[in-house]
């Protein structure tokens, strides 16, 4: 009797598997949790360096240009030193997720010769002039928000998903709610846009310029708007090299004061 | 120049020569109209200051810096007064297991914003005493090395030969010294300038999990001599050694970005039997700052001193008179002194507006210091800003009440 159950269970959880894959290929059926998993989940190399040129634009279209060096290793951890114009020369910015959640942080700013913490309260407060915040760096936690799907749509070339990320009760979110527009065919979030605490629309990232680098689909345009500032910070990412074998002990506070070749 | 610090730029400076490196540079001109509001209505042109920072490196293993400071003071009068000051000279030598760095260097300690009572290895210009501490700070010849053991740092210092401090005219602006001006001084009795006056100091820091904190230790000097009193004259001025053991950290509290620091001052008058020289005390800071979403930052601080080993209330009296000669600079104007940022940047515009105040408790004294500063473009930007100063004569920033500033100041990065 009770290895006839178990077959039943076993034969029941292999239909079930089989349907969802079959909903999986179609498309339609992926849930909102679905498809932010997949993006979750979706390959991303193992490290990438590149020298980033952020420009930083305010709504009469003056620019303020800041060069950058950025090495990450996953989405986990990231080390950049500014290398242009003169006044921000030799600061730096370093970031580790641990495995809880939970990040440090810390910018190193040569006027003071020390390495500054940057506190969870001071998260919310603009990077280096630009329009991100230190936690828009971070990546969101998955089991941190709700997810419901939206109607498909096509942005610009890129036919996407649509899904709306809500933080659940208790997580201590920068927005009360995100729209992700996802590509179907590499699961990047080309574009999202970011709710205040009013509901109101704060932000608007894009990525464009995608391309297949060493088999990642990698973004060489990202743009952050801040649309109620009417500001924004374009980044171009140049000479994008995948997967060098960066040395884990880079990313380490150490580094802050000289910058890696 | 000293002859190691000079040793320290000839090698330099062969190193530049040899093939393989790659010169840097950097630096700031700065000048300045500072004018006295309320002495006379003074306008002291200080071209303050222009600074170069030359930088090199062979491969990834060592590097090395030279940052010299020229200053042009008095341009309106007739002479011109014109002073250089080599804040750092130093070699870096990079390892697996650590660094290394030899040379004329400003070594930072404390993870408090601008108070710190356990950064004491420098010595400071107090000429002008209300300039940021990373200005104020002079180079000093040191061995300096950073071990890194784990998530553990292990910093040891081993400063060789004393070298004091810069401090203001008993006549100057800004004397802060327990002498009225004119009052006839010794020159002062500097230690010996050889490896009896080393200084040395320790620390450990642990970075990560939300919580960043260290432990230091240092034994060294008082950076303001103590007088050696006969009678009511002063028949030597001296320089004292001090002991100091300190604690510091950075973390989130409560939603707050909170620093605190707190060191122990071991003094000469280790059982506080000594009336000419201070007790040993106690130094503390802790500060707490929120950034609203609006670009506004609001910060709030507490900063003392408490004096430890008092016998009785004459000696606590007494000891009110010794001021402290190492530690925040802030106790030498206040035993306890309430602090507040007010920041609100408008970065569209490019602006950004501060406004520190300091209230000096114990003795009802205050100073505000607004400033807004614009930059146009990248490398420029344009300061102006107030120092005023209000409070009872019994206070130190009270004192300088006639001494309020108004300056502009023009930086240009390049």
């Amino acid at each position: 009797m009770k290895r006839r159950l178990r077959v039943s269970v076993f034969v029941l959880v292999f239909l079930l598997s089989l349907s969802a894959l079959a909903a999986a290929e179609k498309g339609g059926e992926l849930s909102g949790l679905d498809i932010m998993v997949g993006v979750d989940e979706r390959p991303i190399p193992e490290d990438m360096r590149s020298e980033m040129s952020m420009d930083l634009i305010n709504k009469r279209g003056e620019t303020r240009h800041r060069g950058v060096r950025v090495f990450r290793q996953g989405d986990e951890k990231q080390i950049m030193w500014f290398l242009d114009p003169a006044d921000v020369k030799g600061s730096s910015f370093l970031r580790i997720e641990h495995e809880d959640g939970s990040s440090d942080m810390w910018l190193y700013l040569p006027a003071f010769d020390k390495i500054r913490r940057i506190v969870a309260s001071a998260k919310k407060e603009n990077f280096m002039g630009s329009d991100f915040t230190y936690d828009d760096m971070s990546t969101r936690r998955i089991e941190d928000y709700t997810y419901r799907r939206l109607k498909d749509e096509a942005w610009g070339s890129f036919e996407c998903y649509v899904v709306e990320s809500l933080p659940k009760k208790g997580v201590n979110a920068e927005y009360t709610r995100v729209l992700s527009w996802v590509w179907k065919d590499s699961l990047i979030p080309v574009k999202e846009e970011y709710y205040d605490n009013l509901g109101e629309l704060k932000k608007i990232r894009r990525l464009s310029e995608i391309e297949k680098i060493k088999g990642y689909w990698t973004a060489q345009i990202m743009t952050m708007e801040d649309v109620q500032k009417e500001h924004r910070t374009e980044i171009v990412f140049k000479d994008i090299e995948i997967d060098t074998g960066i040395d884990d002990g880079v990313f380490d506070t150490r580094y802050l004061k000289r910058i890696v070749e | 120049m000293n002859r190691p610090v000079a040793f320290i730029l000839l090698m330099i400076f062969w190193l530049a020569a040899a093939p393989g490196w790659a010169i840097g540079y950097r630096g700031f001109l700065q000048p300045m109209v500072k004018s006295y509001t309320s002495k006379d209505g003074i306008v002291p042109f200080k071209f303050d200051a222009l600074r170069l920072e030359i930088t090199s490196s062979y491969g990834y293993d060592i590097s090395w810096l030279v940052r010299n400071d020229i200053y042009l003071d008095n341009l309106t009068e007739e002479r011109l007064t014109a002073r250089h000051e080599i804040r750092e000279a130093y070699v870096d030598y990079y390892t697996p297991a650590g660094d290394f760095r030899v040379g004329e260097q400003i070594i930072s300690w404390g993870m408090a914003d601008e108070n710190n009572p356990t950064d004491n290895i420098n010595p400071e210009d107090f000429s002008d005493p209300f300039v940021e501490k990373s200005e104020r700070k002079l180079g000093v010849l040191a061995l300096k090395s950073d071990i890194y053991l784990g998530n553990w740092l292990l910093e040891g210092v081993w400063v060789p030969y004393f070298k004091a401090s810069v401090l203001p005219d008993l006549s100057g602006d800004y004397s802060f010294m327990p002498f009225p001006p004119g009052t006839p001084l010794p020159s002062t009795t500097e230690p010996p300038q050889d490896p009896s006056s080393s200084q040395f100091g320790l620390r450990a820091v642990k970075r990560g999990q939300g919580f960043d904190w260290s432990l230091s230790y240092y034994s060294g000097y008082e950076k303001i001599f103590t007088p050696v009193m006969s009678g009511p004259l002063v028949t030597k001025l001296i320089y004292n050694r001090i002991r100091i053991a300190g604690a510091d950290f950075a973390s989130d509290f409560f939603g707050l970005d909170t620093r605190g620091e707190t060191a122990y001052f071991i003094t000469e008058d280790e059982d506080g039997s000594d009336p000419e020289i201070k007790n040993p005390y106690f130094q503390y800071v802790l500060e707490s700052s929120y950034t609203f979403e609006n670009d506004f930052k609001l910060g709030l601080a507490h900063a003392g001193e408490t004096t430890v080993m008092i016998d009785d209330q004459t000696e606590a009296e007494q000891e009110k008179l010794i001021f402290p000669r190492a530690g925040m600079q802030l106790c030498m104007f206040s035993t306890n002194a309430w602090l507040l940022i007010l920041e609100k940047e408008f970065p569209d515009q490019y602006i950004s507006i501060r406004s520190p105040v300091i209230h000096d408790a114990a003795n009802d004294g205050m100073l505000v210091r607004p400033e807004a500063s614009w930059s146009p473009q990248d490398n420029l930007t344009y300061y102006i800003g107030l120092v005023l100063f209000s409070g009872s004569g019994d206070s130190m920033l009270g004192s300088f009440s006639d001494m309020d500033q108004a300056y502009f100041k023009i930086r240009y990065s390049f």
